[in-house]
């Protein structure tokens, strides 16, 4: 176990790992914010890395909680890292003013891209698997970030400081298997989506998917905004045309099953709506 | 006739508005408020300029929608007031402490 105290911009937190690698892999890439331990430490928030050193590796789920929640579940350790990263690097997504930072999570549901709340993600992830199978790719992580102007789904770029080769260093610490499965963003860096559907929970306690009034959905994000008071009124507007353009849908369910079965109808329900008129 | 139907309202220009579906959406800088209206509200909110009072946007509306306008104008006034509250209009503008400005 490898259990390290970092600081950045005034926010503590713990790093936790499972693995001697992954744990030598994360103190590399945060070594800039890594911090003398204190007696207070035990209650700072904690991400833990669950993540095997060998055997099965590449076979079994690496997990990233942050405290109690997954917030991704992966075959793939190097998006497990990028994932923590990310996770991190939002700890100065409040004082940005380049891009929306929201705290929710990306999907992808055969083809519809869609914004989810982020209590949305430890469900999904969760049942990883089965989402798969029924075409809904979930990979994790609670960081949604939107191109000003735009409205468009990118990817942010770092800021915080981590050595140039923070992310290819992994491969150092932490053997790869030839038929690791390589995992990734709905969004990837460099690219820029144009979202499909915004999601939210529905206040009926019955399995549905159906359309909601998309001011709630404007609402709903721009509570999640972690950035709105530095963006104001141009952050404000970049959330409306991100949801003027999209689907707005409540779903909810009572189990696992009627979850992956409401996200399957949201997303059709999405591709009715935006497709074209003959 | 109070006082509230002499007022001539208006929208404070420093809002951010938006429209999505027939409502709107407002997002307040001052304080980082954010209010959404149903369509009536939004109808109302957006004959605010200034140019009017409340009797005479009771009377039109009144007109423009076959409605009594003692009925329409009581639901004006309740919105005026109600938009007063939220701090939406010229004159209503929310106070604004240090730790507000700090974005704290």
């Amino acid at each position: 176990m490898v259990c390290d105290a970092y600081e950045v911009d005034g926010h503590r937190f713990r790093v936790r790992s499972t693995s001697e690698a992954f744990g030598s892999w994360i103190r590399y890439a945060l070594d800039e914010y890594r911090t003398e331990p204190t007696p207070d430490d035990e209650s700072l928030r904690t991400y833990s890395v669950v993540a095997n050193d060998g055997g099965r590796l590449g076979r079994s789920f690496n997990i990233l909680y942050a405290g109690t929640a997954d917030v991704t579940r992966t075959l793939d350790r190097g998006f497990l890292a990028r994932c923590l990263l990310r996770e991190i690097d939002a700890f100065r997504h409040p004082s940005r003013a380049d891009a929306v930072f929201l705290r929710a999570g990306v999907i992808e549901v055969d083809g519809c891209l869609a914004l989810v709340p982020s209590f949305f993600v430890p469900m999904l992830s969760g049942v990883r698997r089965r989402a798969e199978k029924r075409g809904i790719h979930a990979p994790g992580g609670t960081v949604a970030t939107l191109e000003l102007g735009s409205g468009d789904l990118v990817t942010p770029r770092w800021s915080i400081e981590m050595p140039p080769d923070a992310i290819e260093a992994l491969a150092r610490y932490v053997r790869e298997e030839a038929d690791d499965v390589r995992e990734y963003f709905p969004v990837e860096d460099g690219e820029r989506r144009h979202l499909d559907a915004v999601l939210g929970l529905a206040a009926e306690p019955t399995a549905s998917a159906e359309a909601k009034p998309r001011a709630e959905s404007t609402l709903e994000l721009s509570v999640a905004a972690m950035n709105l008071r530095v963006l104001g009124g141009k952050g404000f507007r970049a959330i409306a045309k991100a949801v003027a353009k999209s689907a707005s849908i409540a779903v909810n369910w009572s189990s696992k099953d009627e979850m992956l079965d409401a996200l399957v109808n949201a997303a059709s329900l999405a591709r009715d709506e935006l497709r074209p008129a003959p | 006739m109070d006082r509230v139907d002499q007022r001539r309202p208006r929208v404070r220009d420093d809002l951010t508005v938006v429209e999505l579906d027939g409502e709107a959406v407002i997002y307040d800088d001052r304080n980082g408020d954010l209010h959404r209206l149903n369509p009536t509200a939004t109808l109302v909110f957006s004959l605010l300029d200034g140019s009017s009072t409340v009797d005479q946007l009771a009377r039109d509306l009144g007109e423009a929608y076959s409605k009594p306008v003692g009925e329409i104008g009581g639901q004006l006034r309740s919105l005026v007031l109600q938009f007063g509250d939220s701090h939406l209009l010229v004159g209503s503008e929310p106070r604004i402490d240090e730790s507000d400005a700090d974005g704290n």
